[in-house]
């Protein structure tokens, strides 16, 4: 299913091998989007405000260890900004921990996710990400 | 002269007199010569120097003689009417009764009886000349006269002497009731012959001896009533008295036995009574007071004095007596010793050899005590003789006599001061290794958090891309080729497994945060969230109540599911599964040997189980991390599921441990303190 509206999927992680399996894993069926990689939140709070982009053509795939503002901080700063909050942002960490989820929820967070062990996870995962990103489009 | 009655004396002195010629003579000098015959009187008795005349010095003749008037008219007419013996009788009535005006009762003298007498008769002699040149009647008359005289002296001798009979009864009397009434012992003792002369009444009371009763001990009386040890003593000073001056008084306490058999305690007051014609003492006079009570306190006093001064010692404690003003300081004997003084030395010698860094403080402190009459507690370093010393000094300042002191007391804690702070040192020590461990166990399990943390992310990479590899690439691989690629993909796997449970093992220390649950209520947690396997294996775990106690509720929910998927899992095949859950409360004396912490009451918690068990060398062996007993292929998982409950445990601060017998089944048991 291939879209011709230019929906942008933002990967904020400082793993390079991370951000590209992602996108493969998103890829595998065939989820064509713009992918904008970020190594750090900076990077991406300074995009979106160079860059205004329709809340609902956006997705943001947010690791929450990184150098620089974690990932904490972003997801914060992202739903504390009026016409930033509705973008969707998907926390996908290394991490397991409970604290880590329930902070990531309070803070808005739309849905908590950690970092599977195989590649074929990964693949259901984006996979129904991104089958329910598009439901309503 | 026919009729003439005379009287002789003896006879008169017994019988009324009745005179002859004596009434008309009277009569005569009455009408005729009355002032005359008491101006001869006075003359007389002036001529003789009557004693009795000093109570009427301030009187002129005449006054005495208008004053005497009445008492010689009335004398004159009793003779005149013959009732002299009246007369006689009356006025020493009035002498005895002290009604006598001017005169007292015992202003007479013996000399006024005798001059009286020889006034009286040579005044009414004078006038018979006047009355009657009769030589017979004269005669008669002189002896009528004598014989009055001679009755009316006789009878004013008895009353003189009874008067003074009277005084001495009355003085004796006295003297006998002072000296009964006189708290201790009156007595006059003589020493010629070792006899009481007199003792007063008390003496009966306190020995229980009759006066009669000691006179017999004779010679052997002091002997008899005196202490032993108080004898020698006393005769000495006995023999002291030849030379002592009469007015001294010799002061000695001495024991004497008193009716009981007990001998008390008297201070003797003693002074020569009475000497010989040599000048010797032959008497002593003495008072002994009962100091029983007073002795024997001084005794008890003296006891605890020396009881406090050798506990001083004991204690190498010293008190002192600081005078302000003087700077004399009194102290008890060890206070020589711990400051290494010799008898009468002063204040400053010990100034001297103090650390002069403590002096500031010593001054300060005691100047501030003086000030505000307060209390001063100190502890300063004295060198002398090149050994120091560490003196704790306590004092308080207040008056005494109206002078400022300084009362303390010192002591010797150069041993304990050096133990005291051998044992900060290795207080500070311990507290410092404590420190380190904690931060070294803080570190540890932080450690052990980041590292398996960061480790997770390369593992995760060997197992995804091992996965894709295998994904993509796996018909391009021989078989070899695939059985390599899996075991690397299980083996990354198996240690993603083992580095979360190391995770979680690290994060249980710490958590304290404990609610007070119902353990049943825990229990079936634990099982609901394991139903499945408790289903698959047809297990049958059984419970009584179980109590509510203070625990972290997620843990115990953990422990308890770990040790039974620990029991499911190596249970027996072809027996249902059993698990008792029991609980108890146990002493301290029950638990001691486990090292566990001090606490009143202890719940103890068993699991036992019908499984496989173990042999019980293996009993300590089963807690450690990822130990097993089995290998991989027989039973799953990384051998961390009874080190997380040690963990957990212990986090409580409990204990736990298992026995078991191969085939026979295993049992958990916990303790935790309450």
């Amino acid at each position: 299913m291939k879209l011709t509206k230019n929906y942008s999927v933002f990967i904020v992680d400082d793993d390079e091998d991370d951000r590209e399996s992602i996108k493969d894993a998103f890829l595998q069926n065939k989820h064509h989007y713009d992918y904008v990689f970020m190594q750090n939140g900076d990077q991406l709070l300074a995009y979106l405000v160079d860059n205004p982009i329709p809340h609902q053509d956006a997705l943001i795939l947010l690791d929450l260890n990184m150098p620089g503002k974690s990932g904490r901080d972003i997801l914060k700063e992202i739903k504390d900004t009026d016409n930033l909050k509705p973008i969707p942002v998907i926390v996908l960490t290394t991490s397991s921990s409970e604290k880590d989820k329930e902070v990531s929820y309070q803070l808005g967070a739309n849905c908590f996710v950690t970092k599977p062990d195989t590649y074929s996870d990964l693949v259901h995962i984006t996979d129904s990400i991104a089958k329910l990103w598009l439901l309503p489009k | 002269m026919e009729d003439a009655v005379i009287n002789n004396p003896k006879e008169g002195l017994e019988g009324k007199l009745i005179f002859k010629h004596f009434p008309n003579y009277a009569k005569h000098i009455r009408d005729n010569y009355i002032i005359p015959y008491i101006r001869e009187q006075l003359t007389l008795a002036r001529q003789v120097n009557m004693p009795l005349l000093n109570f009427f010095q301030s009187m002129s003749e005449e006054e005495i003689i208008s004053m005497s008037i009445p008492s010689h008219t009335e004398f004159l007419t009793a003779v005149e009417e013959n009732r002299i013996d009246e007369q006689i009788e009356k006025s020493l009535k009035l002498w005895v009764d002290d009604q006598m005006g001017i005169v007292g009762r015992y202003d007479i003298k013996a000399e006024d009886l005798t001059l009286g007498s020889y006034i009286r008769k040579r005044a009414l002699s004078k006038f018979i000349t006047t009355y009657t040149y009769n030589p017979e009647e004269i005669i008669e008359l002189f002896n009528e006269i004598d014989t009055y005289s001679t009755k009316s002296n006789t009878a004013a001798a008895n009353t003189y002497i009874r008067l003074l009979k009277d005084k001495i009864n009355d003085q004796l009397y006295m003297i006998e009731k002072i000296s009964n009434t006189t708290p201790g012992l009156n007595y006059v003792f003589s020493l010629e012959n070792s006899r009481f002369i007199f003792i007063n009444k008390n003496y009966e009371q306190f020995l229980g001896h009759t006066f009669d009763e000691l006179q017999e001990l004779g010679a052997g009386i002091l002997a008899g009533i005196i202490h032993p040890d108080d004898l020698a003593h006393t005769s000495s000073i006995l023999a002291t008295f030849n030379t002592v001056n009469d007015g001294n008084v010799i002061s000695w306490d001495l024991r004497i036995k008193n009716l009981k058999g007990e001998y008390i305690w008297m201070r003797n007051y003693t002074a020569v009574f009475r000497r010989n014609s040599q000048g010797e003492p032959v008497e002593i006079i003495g008072i002994m007071l009962d100091i029983n009570a007073q002795k024997n306190t001084a005794e008890q006093l003296i006891y605890q004095e020396e009881q406090l001064l050798e506990a001083q010692e004991q204690a190498n404690m010293a008190s002192y007596e600081w005078d302000i003003e003087t700077n004399e300081l009194t102290v008890t004997p060890h206070f020589l010793k711990i400051f290494e003084l010799e008898e009468g030395f002063k204040r400053d010698e010990i100034v001297k050899f103090i650390n002069p860094e403590d002096i500031g403080t010593i001054n300060e402190t005691r100047k501030n005590a003086i000030d505000t009459n307060s209390s001063f507690n100190t502890v300063y370093r004295y060198t002398r003789n090149g050994k120091e010393k560490k003196i704790w000094s306590k004092g308080i300042a207040g008056e005494k006599n109206g002078k400022k002191v300084v009362r303390g007391t010192v002591m010797d804690v150069t041993e304990r001061e050096n133990m005291i702070e051998q044992l900060q040192d290795s207080e500070r020590s311990l507290f410092q290794k404590n420190n380190e461990l904690q931060q070294s166990n803080a570190s540890l399990e932080e450690y052990a958090y980041v590292a398996s943390h960061d480790l997770k992310e390369p593992l995760r990479k060997i197992s995804t891309f091992g996965d894709r590899l295998y994904m993509s690439q796996h018909n391009r691989l021989t078989a070899d080729g695939q059985v390599y690629l899996q075991k690397i993909i299980d083996s990354s796997r198996r240690m993603q497994v083992m580095i979360s449970d190391l995770l979680s093992v690290s994060t249980i220390t710490g958590n304290k945060n404990y609610e007070p649950v119902n353990l049943a209520d825990i229990l079936a947690e634990a099982l609901q969230s394991i139903e499945h396997k408790i289903e698959e294996k047809n297990a049958l775990v059984t419970y009584s109540d179980l109590p509510t106690v203070h625990v972290v509720p997620s843990q115990f929910r953990q422990l308890f599911q770990n040790l039974i998927n620990n029991s499911l899992k190596f249970s027996q095949e072809n027996i249902q599964p059993q698990i008792t859950v029991t609980h108890k409360y146990v002493s301290y004396g029950e638990v001691a040997g486990y090292g566990i912490v001090q606490a009143k009451r202890y719940l103890q918690l068993t699991f036992t189980d019908n499984g496989i068990g173990f042999d019980n060398i293996y009993a300590n062996k089963i807690f450690t991390i990822f130990q097993r007993l089995h290998g991989k292929q027989e039973y799953e998982g990384t051998g961390i599921g009874l080190a997380i409950c040690k963990k957990i445990v212990e986090n409580h601060s409990g204990t736990i441990y298992a026995t078991g017998a191969l085939n026979k089944g295993a049992t958990f048991t916990i303790i935790i303190p309450l």
